[in-house]
């Protein structure tokens, strides 16, 4: 590439030379970026919720009142076999007392009034992370409940489940929105920096007439829009990230963009950009 | 009687050669003509004649309808797209209206033709240098072409055309906007260029000039050459 430098320094000079035009295709860039950039940000920390809740996610298999301490240890062994199920910690009667005095102080006197403790024996099953997708754990929650001397097998399913699906649904629309707004943002680049090739379009000419191949004239422009969508993105990213740690000075546990969507979004914008303003010369070449 | 150019090998050869615009326009009618290497020939007629169409097949800036144009023994009809700048680098052009870079230097529109060809930085100045002091803008190289008199952007725009030392060196009235006494001069310099083995073809309906210069004469009225004869 003899001619790099060149088409590099051109093109920060063709951004120059652009003034309001080249500011217009930033700004549809910037939008763009922003709009998808919100839903991505929505998306990765429903994400980051749904992984970490699931991750610390047990089931409460309560036994019945009558069971034995030999068939309470049986359904200990039981449980334990189970696949996907890493441990299973027996909650004694008195157990579940304390913890529930230790949850609910204020509520303490319950237990007392009541005389006799009401609550059941269990077991807590901590599950291994790859048996805790949704359907896998539905299943397993089922068999629990119907071991011998289980009453109930409780787990926080729906809500999990209910997480998961918004995650996915934020990120789907988040695609969705992305594609329609990245192909909006592409076809106002074309049609600025297009406006721009046409003010240029005499420039273009004369170049062609002392011999420049298409890919000559057409570099700068390139490289003008790859600039375009590197600088919409990053301005994006700079709004984006002041919105996170303005919400965070509210207590809004939100997580900014790890560096992986951040590349992927600066990659997108310049790719975005790039084509765009090749596509827009392409119509004055014919000279 | 037209000068015969036929020891010497044609750069520029035109068989049959009709072009009919989409618009219907019938700009050339059957024109065969032959210009040879490093022969200096004034293309003359009537505004509307087909002087700049003549001019715009040979830069594969149009194509024929009919016939045959060749340049340098290239096909330009049957060349590529992709093929056209290469060719182009072979011949250079100097319009009416100069056709310059305003918001660039004197030196960088000189330079652009070397740009594109590749060569390094330093060996492009070197050049560009160089054929601006042929035309007589050596000191001028860091004005831009709005501050110079309409002589000297016609001076630069020459500068341009040979930089890449062409064949063939085409111009499109290129005193049209000047003044007789510049005129002379860039006459001139044409002189000089043909002398250095460039083929140059200067169409012009300035007869005046035509008259004094005692160069071949292609005549063309209403698209057609009735003086020229080819074997």
């Amino acid at each position: 590439m003899k001619h790099f430098g060149f088409f590099v320094r051109e093109g920060f000079k063709n951004i120059g030379r652009g003034g309001i035009l080249t500011a217009a295709a930033v700004l549809a860039i910037t939008f763009a970026a922003l709009i998808a950039g919100i839903f991505a940000t929505a998306y990765y920390n429903l994400r980051t919720i749904y992984e970490e809740v699931k991750s610390e996610l047990y089931v409460d298999v309560y036994l019945k009142y009558e069971v034995s301490e030999r068939r309470a240890a049986a359904v200990g062994e039981h449980l334990r076999k189970l696949p996907g199920v890493v441990r299973a910690d027996y909650v004694s009667r008195e157990k579940a007392a304390e913890e529930f005095v230790g949850l609910f102080p204020e509520d303490s006197e319950l237990l007392t009034a009541l005389g006799e403790n009401p609550l059941p024996a269990s077991y807590r099953v901590y599950l291994a992370a790859d048996a805790n997708a949704p359907e896998k754990v539905e299943k397993l929650v089922k068999e629990m409940a119907a071991v011998d001397g289980v009453d109930d097998a409780v787990y926080a399913q729906e809500w999990l489940s209910n997480l998961e699906r918004a995650a996915r649904v934020v990120g789907m629309a988040g695609a969705a929105v992305g594609v329609v707004l990245g192909a909006a943002a592409v076809l106002v680049v074309v049609s600025t920096i297009g406006l721009a090739v046409y003010a240029r379009r005499e420039a273009i000419a004369i170049m062609k007439v002392v011999g420049a191949t298409d890919g000559f004239v057409r570099a700068p422009f390139v490289v003008e829009g790859f600039i375009i969508g590197v600088l919409g993105g990053l301005i994006a990213l700079g709004a984006l990230y002041g919105g996170v740690e303005f919400l965070r000075t509210y207590d809004v546990m939100v997580h900014f963009l790890p560096k992986t969507y951040v590349g992927a979004g600066l990659a997108l914008g310049a790719l975005g950009g790039a084509f765009g303003s090749g596509v827009a010369v392409r119509r004055f070449l014919k000279v | 009687m037209e000068k015969t150019t036929a020891m010497t090998t044609p750069m520029i050869r035109m068989r049959n050669v009709t072009k009919i615009y989409d618009n219907g326009v019938v700009a050339l009618e059957d024109v065969s003509v032959d210009v040879g290497k490093g022969e200096l020939a004034f293309l003359t007629g009537p505004s509307g004649a087909g002087k700049s169409t003549f001019l715009k097949l040979i830069t594969a800036e149009e194509k024929a309808t009919e016939g045959l144009v060749e340049v340098a023994g290239h096909d330009v009809g049957s060349l590529k797209r992709r093929d056209i700048p290469y060719l182009r680098r072979r011949i250079g052009v100097v319009f009416q209206d100069f056709r310059l870079l305003n918001e660039r230097t004197v030196l960088e529109n000189v330079v652009l033709p070397l740009t594109i060809l590749g060569l390094a930085t330093s060996e492009q100045r070197r050049r560009a240098l160089q054929v601006l002091t042929v035309v007589g803008l050596g000191q001028r190289k860091d004005a831009t072409p709005l501050e110079l008199s309409g002589g000297e952007q016609q001076r630069v725009a020459i500068a341009r055309a040979i930089a890449l030392d062409p064949t063939i060196l085409l111009a499109d009235e290129p005193t049209g906007n000047l003044d007789p006494d510049i005129t002379w001069h860039i006459m001139k310099l044409f002189r000089v260029i043909n002398a250095r083995g460039t083929a140059v073809v200067i169409a012009t309906h300035n007869y005046d000039v035509v008259r004094k210069m005692d160069a071949r004469i292609i005549k063309i009225l209403s698209g057609k050459l009735p003086e020229e004869r080819v074997a």
